[in-house]
C-alpha cells in the first residue's frame, strides 16, 4: 500500500492531564478485574497447570505491551498479538 | 442532532428498540442481510428473509418515523457452500430493484475460507454488473487481520472497484489504517467484549480523523444494544469534540456514502468538504 492515510485525525481536544483524571479509575478497574481472574483461574482444581496454556502466555504478553512506555500502538500491538498469522495458505474447510 | 445508524439487525430486535432509537433521535437504520444464528436450510429460507427485511421492517420502523434500509446477499458464515450461495445469488437481483435496497451487504469472509473467498468475489462482481454500493463484514477476532488484508488487497488489486463505495465493517486498531490507506470507507462497530468500545471509536476518530469513517452498533440476536452508537456520541462530547463534528460522523458521513445509491433520502446538513474541514 504505502500510501498516505485519508485525512489525519487532530488528536484529543483535552490535554493530557485531564484525560488521566478521566480515566484513571476505569483503567484501575479493568486492571483490577484482570488481577483478580487471573487469581481465580489459578486458585482452581488444576490452575497450576491451566497458568501454562497458551492463551495465559498470551494475556501476559499482552500486559508487556500494555506497560510500554513511549508507544502509542499499544491497542494495534494489543490485536495484533491475538491474531492469526497472515501468512500461509487459505484454509480449507472440510 | 439526528442520528443515522448504518449497522443494525432489526429482525432480531423488538419494537420497543424501534421505539428507544426514535427516541434518541435515530431517523434511518441500515441492516445488511446477515446469518441467523443457525443455518437456513434452503435457498427459499433467504429468499423469505430477503422479503422481510426490504418489506416488512420498513413498515414496522415506519410507525417511529425511523427509515429503515437493507443490503441483500448471501452472507459469509454460509458462503461456504458453494451450490447453496449460488442459487441464493440467482434470485439477489429481484430483491435489488427493492426501494429500500442499498447494495450487496454484507459480504465478506468468516474463517478465511477459499469457498468464502470465491463467493466473495462473485458477489462483488454482481455488484459491480448492477453498480451497487458494497458493505463488507471483516471476520472476527483472531481472523479479523488476515480477512481483511485479503479483501483489501483483492479489491484494491481488481481495477474494477471504486473504493468510494465500499465500506469495511468492523474495524479495529489493527485494520483501519490498511482500508484507508487504500481509499475505501471505515466502520467501526460498538459491541460488548469482541469488537469496539466507544471510547476506542472515539481513539480513532482523534487518530484518524473523521473523514471516510462511519460507526456502529450492529445490534443483532446476541448481547449487543442499539443504544450504545448513542452512548459513543455522549464520549465524543465529553472527549471536547465540536458539535458539527459528532453530527458529521453519526449523520452526515453516512449520508455521503449511503447517498451514493439514489434510492436513499435523507441529505446531509453540510457539503462533504465543508464537513470535512475542508479535505
Ligand atoms: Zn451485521
Amino acid at each position: 500500500m504505502g500510501k498516505t492515510t485519508l485525512g489525519m485525525g487532530k488528536g484529543s481536544p483535552l490535554d493530557a492531564r485531564k484525560l488521566l483524571d478521566m480515566h484513571f479509575l476505569d483503567i484501575r478497574s479493568a486492571l483490577l478485574e484482570t488481577a483478580a481472574a487471573l487469581d481465580r483461574i489459578e486458585r482452581a482444581k488444576g490452575g497450576k497447570e491451566v497458568m501454562g496454556d497458551s492463551r495465559i502466555s498470551k494475556l501476559f504478553a499482552a500486559c508487556r505491551i500494555i506497560t510500554d512506555t513511549g508507544a502509542t500502538d499499544r491497542a494495534e500491538r494489543f490485536l495484533t498479538l491475538f491474531s492469526s498469522p497472515e501468512t500461509g495458505p487459505l484454509q480449507v474447510e472440510e | 442532532m439526528k442520528v443515522i445508524e448504518p449497522h443494525i439487525h432489526m429482525i432480531a430486535r423488538t419494537t420497543q428498540d424501534y421505539e428507544r432509537m426514535a427516541r434518541m433521535h435515530t431517523v434511518a437504520c441500515c441492516e445488511p442481510a446477515f446469518w441467523a444464528g443457525y443455518d437456513r436450510t434452503s435457498p427459499e429460507a433467504f429468499y423469505d428473509y430477503f422479503v422481510h427485511i426490504s418489506e416488512f421492517e420498513p413498515t414496522r420502523a415506519a410507525q417511529y418515523m425511523i427509515q429503515h434500509y437493507c443490503w441483500i446477499c448471501i452472507n459469509p458464515k454460509e458462503a461456504d457452500d458453494l451450490v447453496l450461495s449460488r442459487e441464493v445469488i440467482s434470485f439477489i437481483p429481484e430483491f435489488l430493484k427493492k426501494s429500500t435496497v442499498l447494495g450487496l451487504g454484507e459480504i465478506g469472509l468468516n474463517l478465511n475460507t477459499k469457498n468464502e473467498m470465491t463467493i466473495f468475489e462473485e458477489q462483488v462482481e454482481l455488484a459491480l454488473e448492477y453498480g451497487q454500493l458494497i458493505w463488507i463484514h471483516t471476520p472476527h477476532l483472531k481472523d479479523k487481520l488476515k480477512g481483511t488484508r485479503m479483501m483489501v488487497e483483492y479489491l484494491a488489486g481488481h481495477g474494477g472497484v471504486d473504493p468510494e463505495k465500499v465500506t469495511f465493517d468492523h474495524c479495529e486498531e489493527h485494520t483501519l489504517k490498511m482500508v484507508r490507506d487504500a481509499g475505501f470507507w471505515a466502520a467501526m462497530t460498538i459491541y460488548p467484549v469482541t469488537k469496539n468500545s466507544p471510547a476506542r471509536v472515539v481513539d480513532a476518530l482523534e487518530i484518524y480523523g473523521i473523514d471516510h469513517l462511519m460507526v456502529d452498533a450492529s445490534g443483532d440476536w446476541g448481547p449487543s444494544d442499539p443504544g450504545t452508537i448513542h452512548d459513543a456520541i455522549f464520549e465524543m462530547k465529553k472527549r471536547g469534540h465540536r458539535e458539527e463534528d459528532v453530527e458529521t460522523v453519526f449523520y452526515n458521513n453516512p449520508c455521503f456514502f449511503l447517498g451514493q445509491c439514489e434510492k436513499f433520502q435523507l441529505q446531509p446538513l453540510q457539503d462533504r468538504k465543508k464537513a470535512w474541514n475542508g479535505r
